[in-house]
């Protein structure tokens, strides 16, 4: 058995993943994104890094004198109005709204949210679908993508790593191109390995 | 900044109840207004992370460069442990006001001063 510290695929090293955009990505995103008013939604499935790149956008426009005011919208969350205003009230025009879960904002809400939003310097949201606001980003995944995760994450575990690229087709399919859930899954295939020790 | 952690003897294993001792250092072209020396418990594992600090010790204006020695009584709980699903590690970290890379040393808290390997079971 191995030790959840030792475990590659342990939270923290997941969560510490960067996403992966080179330089010229990174200018075209941000470029696109100023140029719809920094209005922009990261659509993707579950699993395939928005929220990452949501996080990353963030540090990088907090790094420019932003404020980020963060909301997250979890399945069967009820919103208020009032949690809205929280969000809106004072913000100005080097404030950056971040909705984690737009599409699971009720329609009335979004209207008035967006309304009341207007003076705001930025909205940038995740979802699941494409709509309310500009798309910034469509998240795809592949086995490939996962694969090179993976070999990443191992790299300084063990020598034999020939089972990963199949391991990973496998998981992919099994998780619909879900990489969160791939990567949980080789949490669990690595913690049962018996240790030498 | 260039910070540092040292414990006296190296020793990096202790029971509730002890004393971890060392001193910390630091040399910065900045001034920071502060340095935080904080014993702190931390989860890592399959789940999202829970984290608790234990023990601050805030040294104000501390210059660009120095040293300070410092006496910490290990708390009595949570104990180092890991199973499968979840560790509970300690670790000293020395932190400064602008922001810059913190250093951090991982310690053993339990008895015996013996990290607790929870069995599996079938």
């Amino acid at each position: 058995m191995l030790l959840a510290r030792e475990n590659p695929f342990r939270m923290q090293r997941i969560e510490a993943l960067r996403y992966r955009l080179d330089a010229a990505g990174w200018q075209q995103l941000l470029t696109r994104f100023a140029a719809n008013r920094w209005r922009g939604v990261l659509v993707g499935p579950h699993g395939s890094g928005k929220t990452t790149l949501r996080e990353e956008i963030e540090a990088r426009l907090r790094a420019n004198g932003w404020q980020v005011r963060a909301l997250v919208i979890g399945d069967g969350d009820v919103l208020r109005w009032s949690m809205l205003m929280d969000l809106i009230t004072g913000a100005g025009e080097r404030t950056l709204l971040s909705i984690d879960g737009l599409d699971r904002l009720g329609t009335v809400l979004w209207w008035r949210l967006r309304r009341a939003a207007r003076e705001v310097g930025g909205i940038l949201a995740t979802s699941h679908v494409p709509g309310r606001l500009p798309t910034l980003h469509h998240h795809q995944t592949s086995a490939s993508l996962l694969s090179e995760l993976v070999h990443g994450l191992m790299a300084d575990h063990g020598d034999d790593h020939a089972w990963i690229d199949q391991r990973c087709d496998e998981l992919f399919a099994r998780h619909h191109g879900d990489v969160r859930a791939c990567l949980r899954s080789l949490y669990d295939d690595v913690g049962d390995q018996p240790t030498a020790s | 900044m260039i910070p540092g952690i040292t414990l006296t003897d190296g020793l990096t294993a202790f029971a509730p109840g002890d004393y971890l001792t060392g001193s910390i250092s630091w040399s910065s072209s900045e001034r920071p207004a502060w340095l935080e020396l904080r014993l702190f418990w931390y989860t890592e594992g399959k789940g999202t992370q829970d984290i608790g600090v234990a023990i601050r010790e805030r040294f104000t204006d501390p210059g660009h460069h120095g040293e300070k020695t410092f006496n910490l009584k290990a708390p009595s709980h949570p104990l180092s442990c890991s199973g499968r699903l979840v560790s509970i590690r300690w670790a000293l970290e020395l932190v400064s006001s602008d922001d810059q890379p913190v250093v951090k040393v991982d310690v053993v808290i339990a008895p015996g001063a013996r990290e607790t390997v929870l069995g599996h079971v079938e």
